[in-house]
């Protein structure tokens, strides 16, 4: 069984929103909803100031809490490990967004689909992709599942100059991701909750 | 642990910040705050009114969870249309498991209310049968609205069984004073024991409360930080007024009432307590955080003026350079 996986490596990531463009390029993404984003993390004080990019998108998580609380079905999780929303099923509860403990979650709110990203007409490119989207649900990363059932990997992903972001099948012991993993000790983020992440981060070699 | 050991409300960044850091949720407010109040409300008012024999209660209690309740949720819902695909997944969803409860509370309600409303084709021991089936869904539009809480990981300050207890304790309390002042302004007379559980339960509650805020800072960081807006800014003190209001003023105003027998008093009481009850549960809603997605260290408050201006200048810097 195929479970999709991403890993993270922290000491490679440079901070440049490659991932966060291209992911918003690929799917489309209206207005702030940006699906796989880089935070920037600042550790010490001026001037000894350290500054470490965190990658970072849904996790799908094998357990994923924003499946458990869903009251329709419309968050659900593929054999594949891969969480998706069902746009046409949500009603807009928004209880995944509050059980998600990595705010991977956004609300699509009404008006947003009117007007195009730079506030007046919606541009050719946004009538195609916009067609996905309904407002009043809720979206979320998918893992680009559109490009990986073809068997390309995810836009954030191929798209990395810094190859920061290692995708692959972590049932595979041979797989990518899971080879770093296990060389680099990989961890998973808030793993304490119990929703067992299917993205690790790797940190310095 | 000393004041200046909690964690500093200036870790809130804003979502779409960029910045790694804990971030207060915006999407449950006053519609949620609402529907959850009324619920308990409801069904509390259902289920004292039914233990009463108080069938005017009940019908209120009915009213207020069918159509308030309803109402809040509907208007609250990003696609309303599809209200009805949220009942499917009651084994593992508490909103579902609620609209189920709420939908089967309303229609054997109804029948118990029935004879009351003179819909007399319905005989009153079968009305009564209804009544008391109606009885553990009333339990539940009472108390799920906590456990749809506790289901949510993203927020740690709600993330506690005792979540539900609190809506449970609350509903009961609001169903007490709701009766009373019900009994009052119907003319009926009330029973006199309602009075002293009144008292009692709005002491437990406040205990319940303190209980809630100072367990909530063993659930890490996030819960930590959401119990500092707890305690202050405008959550704080709206929080704090709530209590005052909500326990303090009507534990007294129910002891008054028992000492003194006044009936106007248990009205002035159940507004008390309900205006209260609402507000104490819009700031828990307000305070939650949300965690990042790592762990950051918490900090204390700058202790002296000195580390003040020194972080004041490090953060002006900082705004400075980005």
């Amino acid at each position: 069984m195929t479970r999709w996986g991403m890993v993270l490596d922290l000491a490679r990531c440079i901070g440049c929103n490659a991932c966060t463009v291209s992911c918003k390029i690929e799917n489309g993404t209206p207005g702030d909803h940006y699906w796989a984003r880089v935070y920037t993390e600042e550790q010490g004080e001026f001037p000894a100031v350290r500054t470490t990019y965190v990658p970072a998108l849904c996790n799908h998580c094998a357990d994923a809490p924003c499946v458990a609380v869903c009251p329709t079905g419309a968050s659900h999780q593929r054999d594949d490990g891969i969480v998706l929303v069902d746009q046409g099923a949500c009603i807009g509860c928004r209880a995944c967004m509050m059980a998600c403990p990595y705010s991977a979650r956004f609300y699509l709110r009404d008006g947003m689909l009117q007007t195009g990203y730079h506030g007046q007409e919606r541009t050719v490119y946004e009538d195609a992709k916009w067609k996905w989207f309904t407002e009043g649900t809720v979206t979320k990363c998918t893992f680009c599942a559109h490009r990986v059932d073809t068997g390309l990997e995810p836009a954030c992903v191929v798209t990395c100059p810094a190859e920061a972001r290692i995708f692959g099948d972590l049932d595979d012991p041979e797989s990518k991701p899971s080879k770093l993993i296990q060389e680099r000790n990989g961890v998973q983020p808030l793993a304490e909750l119990g929703t067992n992440p299917s993205v690790y981060y790797v940190e310095g070699r | 642990m000393s004041a200046q050991a909690y964690p500093r409300r200036s870790l809130l960044t804003s979502r779409s910040s960029f910045l790694i850091g804990y971030h207060q949720q915006q999407e449950w407010r006053w519609l949620i705050a609402t529907a959850f109040f009324l619920g308990k409300v409801g069904g509390g008012l259902f289920m004292i009114s039914f233990f009463s024999g108080f069938r005017l209660g009940a019908l209120v209690g009915l009213g207020v969870v069918g159509i308030g309740k309803s109402s809040a949720h509907l208007l609250y819902l990003g696609r309303p249309e599809r209200f009805l695909r949220a009942g499917l997944r009651w084994r593992t969803s508490w909103i579902s498991r609620g609209i189920l409860a709420m939908t089967l509370f309303v229609l054997l309600g109804a029948v118990y209310v029935a004879p009351y409303i003179h819909l007399t084709f319905v005989p009153d021991g079968v009305a009564k049968g209804f009544g008391i089936a109606a009885v553990p869904f009333a339990f539940v539009v009472m108390a799920y609205d906590g456990m749809v809480l506790k289901a949510s990981k993203g927020i740690p300050l709600w993330d506690t069984w005792l979540m539900p207890v609190l809506m449970l304790f609350f509903a009961t309390l609001a169903g007490i004073t709701a009766t009373l002042a019900l009994e009052v302004i119907d003319g009926s007379a009330t029973s006199g024991r309602l009075e002293g559980v009144e008292i009692g339960l709005a002491a437990v509650n406040v205990l319940l409360l303190a209980g809630y805020v100072v367990l909530a800072r063993a659930r890490g960081a996030a819960a930590e930080l959401g119990t500092t807006l707890l305690r202050s800014g405008t959550t704080g003190r709206l929080f704090a007024a709530a209590i005052v209001v909500g326990l303090g003023i009507t534990f007294v105003l129910g002891v008054i009432g028992v000492a003194t027998g006044s009936r106007a008093v248990l009205v002035v009481a159940a507004v008390t307590d309900l205006l209260g009850h609402f507000f104490v549960f819009f700031a828990i809603l307000r305070a939650g955080v949300h965690a990042p997605i790592r762990r950051l260290p918490l900090a204390p408050e700058p202790a002296s003026a000195a580390a003040a201006t020194a972080a004041t200048v490090g953060s002006a810097f900082r705004r400075a350079a980005s």
